[in-house]
This record gives C-alpha cells, sequence and structure tokens, in this order.
C-alpha cells in the first residue's frame, strides 16, 4: 500500500484556504483509492487572528490533546491528534497565537522533531506540500534524503522567484494557465489538473435562479468594474436582482468605488448585499448568474467551477485562469486594458456594454435555460467521479517514476 | 427547479421575504457600511528618533552622529493617508577610516501614532528632498533610501523608495509611489499597521582621502522625507521649533512647580 504524507504549514481544514482544502481532498481520493495517507500541519491559518481550534470545532472534530513537554523543551507547544471520516490520521502542532509567518520561528523546532518522527515510523513514498519559507525548503530536501518522493501543490503566483522548485519530483498546478506562467517565468515544468471541489460544500441542494451575483467585491476581484456594471444594470433593468456577497472585499467598498465615480449606489432598490457565507452551496441558493470580473490573474478561478456544478453560468473576464476554469460552459469577456489593481476610478459606462448586453440575455428564460444546461454539463469535468481517476493517475505516476 | 418568477426582483424580494435564513442576511445595498474617509487612512506617527553613523567596509571600524537638528510634522490627509513629513541635519566628520565604500547611514524612525490599514498591492506615496555637501576629499559612489512598515501578524513590507549614483545638482529629491507586498501569495489581508510603523533609511556610500573629510545632509525648509504623501509642505524653521521648544520646557517647569506645591 503506497504511502504518503501530507505536509502543510497551516490548517488542512483552513475554510479560507482553497489551496490547503485542495490538497485535503486529494488525499482523500487517494484513500479511497487504497493509499494510506497521514498528515503533519500546523493550526495556523491564513485570516488574521484565525483559531484553529475553533475551526475544527466547527466541523465537528474532537482532537486528542498531548500537552506540552515543557520539563525538557520551553517553549513546547500542545500537539493534536485525529483520524478523520477518510481514515487520513492527523497531527496538529497547536501553534496558539502565532500565524504563518511567525510561527517557524517560534516553534520550527518543535515541528521539525514531528516531521522526523513521521519520516522515521510513517516512512512515506511522497511528501505532498506546498510553503516557501526557508524552513519548508529545508524539510523538503530531508524528505529527499529520506528516500520519500516531494510533489508540490503550486496554486498561486507567490513562487516565480523559487528556484528551489526545480528540485521536486513533481509540481501539481491548478491550471493549465498557472503552469504556462510558471514555464516562462521559472523555466518549470509542472501538471495541471483542476482543484477537486467537494460537492457537499459546493452544490446548493435547492436552488432558485434569481440574483446576479458577484463574490468579494475587492480591488483584485475587480470593484472598479463591478461599480460601474451595477450602476448601468440599474438603471436600464431595475427588475434585474444584484447581489453582492462580502468576503475579504466588503459591500461598502463597492459603495465607496461608485462614488469615486459620482453616483452613488445606495440609491438602487434593486441591488443587495449579503455577509461572507459559510459554504459555498449557500451562494448559489439563489444564484442565477455568476459575475467574476476579476481585474488580477486568477490562478485557477474557483468560485466559477463551483457556478458550474450548481448549473449557474458564469460571466467572467478573460484574465488569468478564469477562462479555462468556465471549460466552455460559460462567458468569458473583455475588461478594459486599462483596468489595473492601481485603478482607483470606475470604468467608463461603455467598458461594460458587453457586459451589460449578455446580462439581459441571461434574464431571457429560454436563453438562460439553454445557457444553464451548457454550464452544469461543463461542471461535470470537477465532479470528484471524474477528477478522483485523475488524481490517482497523476500520483502512481510520480511513483513509479525514477528519480 | 430552475423556473424564474414573474420578475426577478420580485422573485428577489420574495427570496428575502419567504427565507428566513436569508432574511436576515441579504440586506439592501443602502443598508452598506461605508468606510468614512477617516476610517479609510493610514495614519503615519511621527518621527520619535533619527541615528546615524558612518561605517568602513569589511568591519573596518565605524562612527555614531547625532544630529544637528530634526523635526516632525503631520501633513494634511489626502487621498486616504495621513502623511507625516520628517528630516534631520548631519555632518559626518572625523571619519572612521578612509577609502572607498564607506557608508554612512541616516535612520529616522517612529515610535508611536501609526494606525489603518494599507490592502495588498496598494502604493503608498513618498517624496524626498535633501542638499548634500561635501569637502574636496569626499567623492559619492551610491545612495539609496530604503523603509520598512510593520504590520499585524508579523507582516512587513519593506521597500526601496530610491537607489542612483546621480549627485550632479548637490540636491537629491524625487516623488513616487512603492507597493505594499509582504510575500505569502495566498494571503490578501490588509497590513494593518502597528503603532510604531515605519522606518526610514538614507545610505549614502562614498571614499574619503583623508578622515579629516566631511558631508553634510541639509534638510531645511520644505525638506526631507514625506510618507503617505507625494508632496512636501514647508515645515517650520529651526528657529520656530527652537521656540516651540522652549515654550514647552516653560510650561513642564511651571507644571512641576505647581506639584510640588
Amino acid at each position: 500500500m503506497p504511502r504518503l504524507l501530507l505536509l502543510l504549514p497551516q490548517l488542512p481544514h483552513d475554510p479560507a484556504s482553497g489551496a490547503a482544502r485542495s490538497l485535503r481532498t486529494a488525499c482523500e481520493f487517494l484513500t479511497a483509492a487504497g493509499w494510506s495517507v497521514r498528515a503533519l500541519a500546523t493550526t495556523a491559518t491564513e485570516a488574521a487572528g484565525g483559531d484553529g481550534r475553533a475551526l475544527l470545532a466547527q466541523q465537528g472534530i474532537a482532537p486528542a490533546e498531548r500537552p506540552p513537554n515543557r520539563a525538557i523543551y520551553r517553549h513546547d507547544r500542545p500537539v493534536l491528534t485525529f483520524t478523520d471520516a477518510h481514515g487520513i490520521h492527523t497531527t496538529l502542532l497547536d501553534t496558539g497565537n502565532c500565524n504563518l509567518s511567525t510561527w517557524p520561528e517560534h516553534h520550527g523546532a518543535q515541528f521539525n522533531r514531528l516531521y522526523a518522527r513521521e519520516l522515521a515510523d510513517f516512512r512515506p513514498d511522497i511528501v505532498f506540500t506546498f510553503g516557501g519559507h526557508p524552513g519548508d525548503v529545508e524539510r523538503y530536501r530531508r524528505a529527499s534524503a529520506a528516500g520519500a518522493k516531494v510533489v508540490f501543490g503550486l496554486r498561486n503566483h507567490g513562487y516565480y522567484e523559487a528556484s528551489w522548485l526545480a528540485e521536486m519530483d513533481a509540481v501539481l498546478t491548478c491550471s493549465k494557465f498557472l503552469s504556462a506562467r510558471y514555464r516562462e517565468r521559472l523555466g518549470l515544468e509542472s501538471v495541471a489538473l483542476p482543484p477537486p471541489l467537494a460537492e457537499r460544500d459546493v452544490i446548493a441542494t435547492e436552488r432558485e435562479p434569481i440574483f446576479f451575483v458577484a463574490v468579494n467585491p475587492s480591488d483584485e476581484k475587480g470593484v472598479f468594474f463591478l461599480a460601474r456594471l451595477a450602476e448601468e444594470i440599474a438603471l436600464r433593468r431595475p427588475d434585474l436582482p444584484l447581489l453582492f456577497i462580502e468576503s475579504r472585499g466588503a459591500a461598502g467598498a463597492l459603495v465607496r468605488a461608485g462614488l469615486t465615480g459620482g453616483f452613488d449606489l445606495r440609491r438602487h432598490e434593486s441591488l443587495m448585499f449579503s455577509p461572507a457565507t459559510a459554504t459555498p452551496a449557500e451562494i448559489f441558493r439563489g444564484a442565477r448568474v455568476l459575475l467574476a470580473p476579476s481585474v488580477w490573474e486568477e490562478p485557477f478561478g474557483r468560485v466559477a467551477a463551483e457556478a458550474l456544478l450548481n448549473g449557474v453560468p458564469p460571466i467572467v473576464s478573460n484574465r488569468g485562469g478564469l477562462p479555462e476554469a468556465v471549460n466552455g460552459g460559460g462567458f468569458a469577456l473583455p475588461l478594459p486594458s486599462g483596468l489595473t489593481l492601481e485603478t482607483r476610478t470606475p470604468v467608463p459606462a461603455a467598458a461594460v456594454g458587453p457586459w451589460l448586453e449578455l446580462i439581459e440575455e441571461l434574464a431571457d428564460d429560454t436563453f438562460y435555460a439553454a445557457a444553464s444546461t451548457r454550464a452544469r454539463a461543463a461542471g461535470e469535468t470537477y465532479l470528484p467521479q471524474v477528477l478522483a481517476p485523475r488524481y490517482v493517475e497523476f500520483f502512481e505516476r510520480v511513483l513509479s517514476q525514477n528519480r | 427547479m430552475d423556473t424564474p418568477r414573474p420578475t426577478l426582483l420580485q422573485a428577489a424580494k420574495a427570496f428575502v421575504a419567504q427565507s428566513t435564513k436569508a432574511a436576515a442576511v441579504i440586506a439592501p445595498l443602502a443598508l452598506a457600511a461605508v468606510p468614512t474617509e477617516v476610517e479609510a487612512q493610514a495614519v503615519f506617527g511621527p518621527a520619535t528618533f533619527t541615528t546615524a553613523s558612518v561605517h568602513a567596509p569589511s568591519g573596518g571600524g565605524s562612527k555614531d552622529y547625532a544630529a544637528s537638528s530634526w523635526f516632525t510634522q503631520a501633513l494634511a490627509p489626502r487621498d486616504g493617508f495621513a502623511g507625516q513629513q520628517f528630516g534631520a541635519n548631519y555632518t559626518f566628520t572625523d571619519l572612521p577610516s578612509t577609502g572607498s565604500e564607506l557608508q554612512a547611514v541616516i535612520e529616522i524612525r517612529s515610535s508611536s501614532g501609526s494606525s489603518g490599514s494599507l490592502p495588498k498591492f496598494s502604493l503608498v506615496p513618498f517624496a524626498y528632498q535633501f542638499s548634500l555637501s561635501f569637502s574636496e576629499g569626499i567623492t559619492l559612489e551610491y545612495l539609496s533610501i530604503n523603509g520598512v512598515l510593520s504590520g499585524q501578524d508579523g507582516m512587513s513590507t519593506e521597500p526601496t523608495m530610491v537607489s542612483g549614483t546621480d549627485f550632479t545638482s548637490g540636491i537629491i529629491s524625487g516623488a513616487g509611489t512603492f507597493e505594499i507586498d509582504y510575500g505569502y501569495g495566498d494571503v490578501y489581508s490588509p497590513l494593518v499597521l502597528l503603532d510604531d510603523a515605519w522606518v526610514v533609511q538614507l545610505t549614502l556610500q562614498f571614499s574619503a582621502a583623508s578622515t579629516t573629510d566631511w558631508i553634510n545632509v541639509s534638510m531645511n525648509n520644505s525638506d526631507g522625507f514625506a510618507l503617505g504623501s507625494d508632496t512636501l509642505a514647508a515645515v517650520p524653521e529651526p528657529s520656530t521649533y527652537a521656540m516651540l521648544f522652549a515654550l514647552t520646557a516653560l510650561g513642564y517647569a511651571a507644571y512641576r512647580r505647581r506639584r510640588a506645591a
């Protein structure tokens, strides 16, 4: 039975980290295929002030706790262990108040002791990981020295200077777009597989196709485009409801973006907002169409794939990995070339014209029904039963390849 | 069930009304809390101290220097920033060594008064202007201005604001922006400024023929560094500061006398 160790610098169960969730779900595919999988990670989360223990409790996980051994190690921290429903035995170093960037300095030595034990006792064939802290890189080299192959899960643009990635036995990205970017910038070869999506969290059990929904109205997600689009829709088609789901970007930022352009979005009855939802499924319960005019280059565009699984046609910008993520089941439209992360005023009204026309078409029930059917069909590629064999095949190939 | 209602807005209202859970969370945009200008501002606190030293290369000795005067002044809030302008006057003489690659480093830092947050990849404006004079045995080789902005959770950004070798005019000035980028590609939280958020460091690399050679760095009226603004304001003359300091000292003495009584 092949053995894989999931090694992460943060909580694998952090809902704020799509990367951590993706790697964990991939591990679940492997256990279902008969692999033995263990995980070593920490309770650190990506959200500022996030509480890893509380997140575990919210997910119904009650770990056993090994108290710190301060007789020998003055700064020792508790260690949490549990085995989840998929049979993955997980060891978490409780990093307390430390966050992702500070725990290596304070508790890195203890984490390395736990890691040495996993390498010696579990003897993984593969270490599956991400993280670019110097301590992380040192741990990858220790895995190689111990005879394990190292697979790096590359999910973002943060590693263009990481020449050490060439030492990995395999690099797994979330999109062909990201693989191409790393080939251009770093000469790095990688394999692209769409990130796995957890159906239970993503697919709404009951859905009413009502709202044109945009998630996270922030600079990188195109708040200065959305503000103009909302203004123009509300003026031209006040019968079409728009719903903005808050995340890192708040609805107030959208209103303020409009105010910088001289219009107040608060006067429109058809514009609504909602705080962040606990699961993507809640976003799509009332969603008719997803609007994702991301300005920055999304490595993949997870929310577009989630929309497809719900039969919600996404309209996305043609930047980054978003067009690839819609997989022919949505619409990729251009943004004005001058719209960048530095833009601080809404785009001109003419720039949202093509988006507005498509939105009006999708308000028509006949056109919408066909688009929704196409979306659902395109989303099938993200179903676990379709993706799992591709992931298992990838790891089997890594296992069989020579160094 | 993928059947839309008669009009989508009516359906939306019904959706909100009929779903207890949705009714609790979906609200008109009119109710969104819009950050005020004050909340949106990043405030840079006043400079609280300055140090300077000259280092010889390869551990060849160093010498500390005291500023002949220095200043700090809050700038009028603008474009989401409540900036700070600051500067110091130094004369480096009685050098610790001769030869090339000597480095004079002036550091100005703040220990309190900064607040607010800066989104990742946002741009912070800055400006600088100062004059350099020096003795005949000095050759200026290189100049850089670096900063550190420290935020909560160990996040920090360390911009290089200026680097170059053009000293022809004797007056070094410019303006621009630097980007907030604290690594960690997955993290998009803003940089929440610490109370003691900033440090600015001016480094001058030079060669000296004799230890009696000297360099004067002068930041007078309308000079200095600005953080959170790309323009410098006129600042009170040193004599004005001296008067303000004298008034403060007199007030403090009176306060001590009242307490003692």
